[in-house]
């Protein structure tokens, strides 16, 4: 970093909300020429509308930004990229079947005098490109054919054949084990020492402390703190990160836990989740937490059958239960509310009613369904947990987010299982939602079920939880207790690279 | 937080109606209501009870087939093999029958041809977990290829008896407009009440979520097929029974009139939406101008292009009416 050279990029004060809420609130912030400026905060703080506005998809409501210099007032993606700053989010990879080479020059193809594809200079120049990033890649192999880690390099090659001057860098570790993400820190590293900018978003804290010239900490919108490379600590990142207000916790009431109930013995699948063994009893909520991909989702698929593990046993009661489906899990009382209703939990081509009866069409007697009497039972669940609908024939896409959600609730609670899993189930819906949902789960456990709720809501996990288990990278790392649950004890078993190595 | 309220996101058709498909049905409907009153008023033959029963019967095979169609599609496949299984079925019963079998035997042996030709394209479908399109398309061509081996390529004749597709009730109902009817029917009570039917707009709405509400996808896709197969059996039998003998060709131009009637009647290609009063009303309309392009003696070449514009048409308007993406 060089701090004598004007700032590629210069924010003053930039804010921008969505329907009254407020996302980013008056964050400043620099980039300097061969800089890595790592970005970091909890799910929501405002980091990917932060960079929505840096690569031209929203347009902030106020505040100042200038690349190189100049005034944007216009925000468009082609503008930007113009501009030199080149995105590239998680897992988003080019075209599996084409070569490195066509890759890089995709949309921007190298053509002879006659204005025809000239694949031979293609691959030449690929090489060159390459090389000059000190790559050992071959221009003309399949990108399919390639590791996670030359992908991304073939990513930021093609960002690079672009002319990128900034270049933003959404979790590019996220799907990679550990030596290809050394790879990635090291181009991060060689990148940057050509001048360019590197703005570096990462939920690994191991990473941050290897890469990072400075850190950006956002917090529910605002920035909390930058600090030079050299100054940071884990302990400070996490409580600046963390920092809340405590009167915004739901304050649940307790409620006697029964005997055990459950036991999960190895449940595994390779390259999916390793083995994994823990034990429930009636009446407990039990929180599951670490990063998307550490093996939470993956558990919960592999309990109810959606995915086919390789092997493992589960015991309700006393008996042993076998589930190769969903189909047998829901015979066994078990459900599974998925994290992404709109594409697994729901209709939408039908109305409330229709969905609220689509998990329990195997229980209707005979060959028959009964609507009218669907319709009936969904009017007790509309009263229960207050789903604001015109009724059981409104069709389900008109309905809010909140709302959905409580349709998909409802219809896995009509099923009357023992064992529920519920994957993120407050994710992306308003706060009075939020306290039904919370409402509804402590009354479930009043009755005696046993409930999973996976989240990475840290304060919703401290609220709900009589325990919260922690996984990374597809194995379980801690399982605490209500007492010492923590946001910091959760983030450091859950984020922090050094205590658990 | 408040939560802002977005009235616009519903489309005033879907104000009036209760959903999409209701308001394309309506609009079918009016159509419908706008031709006949226009034939009423072009010529008077149109409106007398004999021609009136005539749409009926040479909408009925189509029928038959467009809601196999439509059941398939609604699922979320599509069966191209439809025309072909009409012709290997009709032939295939043919061929016994001129081979001195009984009638019984001849058409219990066409029918069960039908199903297995519809069990192999389901079985196809499920285990190579490929388009239907693309397995449906090549086992056109396999179903032809057989029907010609059946008939050697000639013009088999059938028993004398066999003549139910040309009889009438009382002198003036067909027969196969009743067939017709009876199955709208039962295909309607099976889509709107019985289990199988909701798990057939299940998994052609969302797959992977009708999978994880219990249910089976593989096993109910190879039923659909092979009841669409069997409702096709029917079809070819009725079909034989009114052409009087079987050849190579008897089905295969049906396929395209029956997606073409089930899309007009606002089935969707996609899957997950569309109802049997809609593909009722689309192959009525198909039938109904078909019969008025005949009574005002306009050229067949013209009635093609007619049809093909009803189609694009209806398509139109239905994605017109749809929301679209912000």
């Amino acid at each position: 970093m060089n701090k004598k050279l004007a700032p590629l990029i210069h924010i003053e004060n930039c804010s921008k909300s969505f329907s009254g809420t407020t996302v980013l609130d008056n964050v400043s912030f620099d980039l300097y020429p061969g800089e890595v400026h790592c970005l970091v905060g909890e799910n929501g703080a405002g980091k990917s509308t932060f960079i929505k506005i840096l690569s031209g998809a929203y347009t902030p409501d106020c505040g100042e930004i200038y690349v190189m210099g100049e005034h944007i007032k216009h925000f468009e993606p082609d503008v930007m990229r113009k501009k030199g700053i080149q995105t590239i989010y998680q897992s988003q990879f080019l075209m599996l079947d084409l070569t490195v080479a066509e890759n890089i020059y995709m949309g921007d193809y190298v053509t002879s005098s006659a204005g025809l594809m000239d694949y031979r200079k293609q691959t030449e120049k690929a090489k060159e490109l390459l090389d000059s990033m000190e790559l050992e890649i071959d221009p003309s192999a399949a990108l399919g054919d390639l590791n996670i880690s030359d992908r991304h390099s073939v990513q930021i090659a093609r960002a690079l054949a672009q002319d990128a001057k900034v270049l933003i860098l959404d979790e590019p570790t996220a799907s990679c084990g550990k030596t290809e993400k050394k790879m990635i820190l090291s181009i991060v590293r060689r990148i940057a020492k050509r001048g360019i900018g590197i703005i570096y978003i990462s939920h690994h804290l191991d990473e941050v402390f290897e890469v990072a010239d400075r850190v950006t900490v956002l917090r529910d919108g605002k920035k909390v703190s930058t600090y030079l490379g050299s100054e940071i600590t884990e302990r400070k990142l996490i409580k600046d990160m963390v920092g809340r207000e405590t009167e915004m916790f739901y304050k649940r009431e307790k409620i006697e836990k029964g005997n055990e109930v459950l036991e999960i013995r190895d449940f595994h699948k390779e390259g999916f989740l390793n083995k994994t063994s823990f034990k429930m009893r009636r009446g407990e909520i039990l929180g599951f937490t670490g990063k998307v991909g550490a093996g939470r989702t993956e558990l919960a698929n592999l309990i109810f059958g959606a995915v086919k593990k390789d092997g493992g046993e589960l015991f309700i009661g006393d008996k042993k239960v076998e589930i190769h489906s969903p189909n047998q899990a829901i015979k066994n009382g078990v459900c599974l509310i998925t994290e992404d209703r709109q594409r697994t939990g729901l209709f939408l081509d039908h109305g409330v009613g229709w969905n609220f009866i689509s998990a329990y069409i195997n229980k209707f007697k005979g060959a028959f369904i009964n609507q009218q009497k669907g319709d009936k039972e969904l009017n007790q669940y509309i009263d229960r947990i207050n789903i604001s609908t015109k009724g059981a024939t409104q069709e389900i896409k008109y309905l809010s987010g909140g709302n959905q959600q409580k349709v998909v609730l409802a219809k896995w609670l009509h099923t009357d299982a023992d064992f529920i899993i519920f994957d993120e189930p407050t994710k992306g819906i308003d706060i009075g939602a939020k306290e039904d949902v919370y409402k509804l789960m402590i009354d479930l456990a009043r009755k005696g079920k046993f409930i999973i709720m996976i989240s990475s809501d840290i304060p919703e996990l401290m609220a709900m939880s009589d325990r919260v288990i922690i996984m990374k990278d597809r194995c379980i790392v801690a399982d605490i207790d209500h007492e010492e649950i923590s946001e910091e004890n959760i983030l450091l078993y859950s984020i922090g690279g050094q205590e658990n190595e | 937080m408040s939560e802002k309220s977005c009235p616009s996101r519903e489309k005033i058709s879907t104000r009036i109606f209760k959903n999409k498909t209701t308001a394309q049905i309506f609009m079918l409907a009016v159509a419908l209501v706008v031709i006949i009153i226009a034939m009423c008023i072009a010529t008077d033959r149109f409106y007398q009870i004999n021609n009136l029963f005539n749409i009926l019967k040479q909408i009925s095979i189509l029928g038959i087939a467009a809601l196999g169609a439509a059941m398939v599609i609604i699922s979320g496949g599509i069966d191209l093999t439809l025309g072909t299984i009409i012709s290997l079925s009709g032939c295939t019963a043919a061929a016994l029958m001129n081979n001195g079998s009984s009638i019984g035997v001849a058409v219990l042996a066409g029918m069960v041809v039908a199903i297995l030709c519809g069990l192999l394209n389901g079985a196809l479908v499920v285990l190579s977990k490929a388009e239907p399109f693309i397995i449906t398309l090549g086992m056109m061509s396999v179903y032809k290829g057989i029907t010609l081996m059946v008939t050697g390529g000639a013009n088999l004749k059938i028993a004398p008896g066999f003549t139910f597709g040309r009889a009438k009730l009382f002198d003036t109902v067909p027969l196969p407009g009743i067939i017709l009817v009876v199955m709208f029917l039962l295909l309607y009570f099976m889509l709107k009440y019985t289990r199988f039917g909701r798990r057939i707009y299940a998994i052609g709405s969302n797959s992977e979520a009708a999978y994880l509400s219990g249910i089976k996808i593989n096993r109910n896709k190879i039923y659909i097929y092979t009841l669409n197969a069997f409702i096709l059996g029917i079809g070819a039998m009725v079909l034989l029974s009114r052409l009087g003998s079987g050849n190579s060709i008897m089905g295969d131009s049906i396929m395209l009139e029956a997606i073409a009637g089930a899309v007009i009647g606002g089935v969707v290609m996609s899957g997950g939406r569309g109802s049997v009063w809609g593909v009722f009303l689309g192959v009525l309309l198909i039938g109904i101008i078909s019969n008025s392009l005949n009574l005002l003696r306009v050229p067949s070449f013209i009635q093609y292009v007619t049809i093909g514009v009803i189609i694009v048409g209806a398509v139109f308007i239905s994605n017109i009416g749809g929301s679209k993406k912000r």
